[in-house]
């Protein structure tokens, strides 16, 4: 199954979503609670798919999704983010994340999505 | 994870969160960005959780954040939303976690294909889930997955799925191609039949919004218009009721045709009125002294485009106050006047009106335009500093709580450039470390659509853009000459005084308001004689130049007077050049000509007249792709042909140069007697010809 890095600066929202993705045969190698520490990890780890916090320190998410896709533009990164951010939802869109999902959200949701962006061509 | 787990967790997490913020309200200056970050992610994690109420305290206090920062109101709503935490800690695990870890699935929908059957070709209508939290940037995903499937017809385009009162649908041209495929596009709730997206434009984008009083009125003076006509066929021609009735038309047809105009034209006034508005009531918040100039009010543009600008100004107005002026000291080193000024002025140039907007602060220095860069996810030593100035175009970048000098500069620009570019036009910005900061914007409107006045000043006659004068007819002589506007080289013995925005005088001999004529904008590198704006003819036929004191592109503070005298003074005795023309030797009949003879730009523009009126004018509209060569070659042939007098047939007036839009079907023989050329022999626009002993024509 495709190999997945969380990013997210609650431990609790990056524990919730290894759980999910962990118990739907995802491989989670990587977790990161920053933009920068995200991108660093990225450049390591090389997963297929990022989930990705919006709001953060050091570089939000909008800002590390563009340096995550200038290095690697097949990376499908999917936003995770509570409302209130459409705008920067909006700007992540543009700048190549490849889906989103909004807090809070179900177990279903967020495996179908990362499922789905896998395997999209 | 069990569900206690996961409860225990956001307890521990979201209780040091929010100590940590607790901490941070307490300091004298909290730092209102982590503040606000710490709310949205307690806000993510209660909302996974299932605490709808704790939810909404968080989003609340995020909103207030980003509206005022306010220590007051911000520490009793922490105190509040720790009292929630600890009210959740005592009512135990297992009372929520309902969203993330049950997964109990939603109402199953509908097949989204199944009501329409996809025909290859048709246009369809493609609906997000209703429950789709963020319509928009479904939409933008929808968009790419279709393009790169190979689908070329998409509506909107991406930009417009970007503002709020775009559709909340997406219109696509089906290929057989990928149509198989559509289903596969996520949250989608239906497809449904629709129409091209052409037959279904934005109303807004058409439509006019017009006063119905003024609607009225015009109806009025229609009416008023139909009478005066039938008065006018019934007396008898040359007489006094003739003359009365003619005259009454004459000036119906003026009036209705400004309130005609009125009704899709606006004045800059409102614009410039609520940015002095904002920019005084800001200054007096945050008690800054400023100065403001304002001119250029009456020029008018595209009322919808005023109506898209007016939202926008108290932004314009409020960052220059805020980020445009620099501190008392720093301006008092720099040598500034202590009160920071700020100017807003509109300039006709050419065919277009320009708005500029300007302070004379610190400008944008370079680190802030790296910030800038950086926060776009670009790197900024690989960019120039136009480039990088670009990005204050483009959105914000930056998130609300970082209204630092860069992000607070380019809140809302993107807006001003959205608006600006619906109208056709630019919007540049311009600023050098210490020099001030700049916003021009460009917007094109014919010269024809402004308000106009024709003045006689000894043998001269100009049309001036009227940015706001007053004729004082036979106005007493000022006591101080030093006041006045001086014209240089043109005699000032009339007796029509006008008064200038600045309350300064100009003297001439009669000064009338110009409606209904043609006028054409001068075209570059013309236009750069600032004041110089563009061509008219005058009922008689004569050339006149059109004249906009209003200077351009001089620095703050400067008088706007002295840089359009010191035009004048350039262009004037060029001008004077022209007369060998009038008295040329071979010319006879009362013949006039007038050469407007720059002289580094060669021959500009050519003018000939004969007071002879059995002559008829035709036009020549030279395209811009016409080669440059081709027609000054096609001019000078026409000089020639009308210097020497020779009959020409249409076959020869065609192969005098590039073939021609002109009508010369019936003509067929005749002679130039006159003509009339504008523009330039760099970038010529159209040539008038009076043709003399035409059979027939028309």
């Amino acid at each position: 199954m495709a190999s997945v890095m969380i990013v997210d600066d609650a431990l609790f929202m990056r524990r919730m979503l290894r759980d999910i993705l962990e118990s739907a045969d995802f491989e989670v190698i990587g977790e990161a609670e920053n933009g920068e520490a995200a991108v660093e990890m990225f450049e390591r780890l090389r997963p297929t798919l990022v989930t990705m916090d919006v709001v953060m320190p050091h570089l939000n998410g909008v800002e590390a999704t563009r340096k995550i896709l200038e290095l690697e533009p097949q990376t499908r990164v999917v936003m995770v983010s509570a409302m209130g951010q459409e705008s920067m939802i909006l700007e992540a869109m543009e700048a190549g994340a490849s889906d989103y999902i909004v807090k809070p959200f179900r177990k279903e949701e967020v495996v179908e999505t990362l499922r789905r962006v896998a395997v999209q061509e | 994870m069990s569900s206690r787990d996961y409860f225990s967790l956001f307890l521990s997490e979201g209780r040091t969160l929010w100590q940590e913020a607790a901490e941070q309200l307490a300091r004298t200056a909290p730092d209102a960005e982590l503040l606000m970050r710490i709310a949205h992610t307690l806000k993510g994690m209660a909302a996974t959780m299932g605490y709808a109420d704790l939810t909404e305290r968080l989003h609340a206090f995020e909103e207030q954040i980003g509206n005022a920062p306010d220590r007051a109101i911000l520490e009793p709503a922490w105190a509040d939303i720790g009292a929630s935490l600890d009210r959740a800690a005592s009512l135990g695990h297992d009372r929520e976690l309902r969203a993330a870890t049950a997964g109990e699935p939603d109402a199953v929908t509908a097949d989204p294909g199944a009501s329409t059957p996809l025909e290859p070709g048709q246009w369809v209508e493609l609906v997000p889930e209703p429950t789709d939290p963020m319509p928009r940037a479904r939409l933008l995903q929808w968009h790419r997955q279709l393009s790169s499937w190979g689908a070329r017809e998409i509506w909107p385009e991406p930009v417009r799925i970007r503002s709020e009162d775009s559709p909340r649908v997406l219109r696509v041209r089906l290929d057989a191609e990928w149509v198989e495929r559509l289903a596969r596009l996520p949250r989608l709730q239906a497809i449904r039949a629709a129409a091209p997206p052409a037959q279904q434009r934005d109303p807004a984008a058409t439509a006019l919004k017009v006063d119905l009083a003024a609607f009225d009125t015009l109806f009025t003076e229609l009416g008023e218009l139909h009478n005066q006509v039938r008065i006018l066929r019934a007396a008898q021609p040359g007489g006094a009721d003739w003359e009365r009735s003619l005259r009454n038309v004459q000036g119906l047809v003026a009036r209705t045709l400004h309130r005609a105009s009125s009704t899709r034209l606006s004045s800059l006034e409102p614009l410039i009125d609520v940015y002095a508005r904002a920019a005084r009531d800001a200054a007096e918040r945050m008690q800054r002294q400023i100065t403001l100039e304002r001119s250029g009010e009456r020029l008018r543009i595209a009322r919808e485009t005023v109506e898209r600008l007016l939202p926008l100004m108290p932004h314009l107005a409020r960052n220059a106050v805020a980020h445009g002026l620099g501190s008392a000291e720093a301006r008092q080193q720099q040598g500034k006047p202590k009160a920071g000024q700020l100017r807003i002025r509109a300039t006709q140039q050419g065919a277009a009106v320009r708005l500029h907007i300007e302070d004379d602060g610190p400008g944008v220095d370079e680190p802030h335009l790296d910030r800038l860069a950086q926060r776009h996810g670009l790197d900024p030593a690989r960019l120039s500093r136009e480039q990088k100035m670009a990005l204050l175009f483009a959105g914000n970048a930056s998130r609300r709580s970082e209204a630092d000098t860069v992000s607070g500069r380019g809140v809302g620009l993107d807006a001003v450039r959205e608006a600006i570019e619906a109208a056709g036009g630019e919007i540049r910005a311009h600023s050098e470390p210490g020099q001030g900061f700049r916003l021009e914007l460009e917007i094109p409107v014919p010269l024809s659509l402004q308000p106009m006045l024709e003045l006689q000043l000894g043998d001269a006659v100009i049309g001036l853009l009227e940015p706001g004068w007053t004729v004082l007819e036979k106005a007493p002589a000022p006591a101080d000459e030093a006041d006045h506007l001086h014209f240089p080289g043109l005699p000032r013995q009339g007796s029509v005084w006008l008064r200038d925005p600045a309350g300064r005088l100009l003297q001439a001999d009669a000064a009338h308001p110009l409606g209904n004529v043609y006028l054409h904008a001068v075209r570059t590198p013309l236009a750069d004689e600032a004041a110089v704006v563009g061509f008219y003819l005058d009922p008689r036929g004569f050339p006149r130049l059109v004249l906009n004191p209003l200077p351009l592109d001089q620095p703050v503070g400067a008088s706007a007077w002295t840089a359009a005298e010191r035009a004048l003074q350039t262009i004037l005795p060029r001008m004077a050049k022209l007369a060998p023309l009038r008295n040329f030797p071979d010319v006879s009949r009362g013949w006039q000509a007038w050469s407007l003879t720059w002289p580094d730009l060669g021959r500009v523009v050519l003018a000939v007249r004969t007071e002879d009126p059995d002559t008829l004018p035709l036009w020549f509209d030279f395209a811009p792709e016409d080669p440059v060569d081709a027609v000054q070659e096609k001019i000078n042939w026409i000089f020639t042909r009308a210097l020497e007098g020779t009959e020409i047939d249409h076959h020869t007036l065609i192969a005098g140069g590039p073939p021609q839009a002109c009508d010369l079907e019936n003509l067929e023989r005749g002679r130039i007697t006159a003509f009339c050329g504008f523009g330039n022999t760099r970038e010529p626009a159209a040539v008038l010809l009076w043709l003399e002993g035409i059979a027939a024509c028309g």
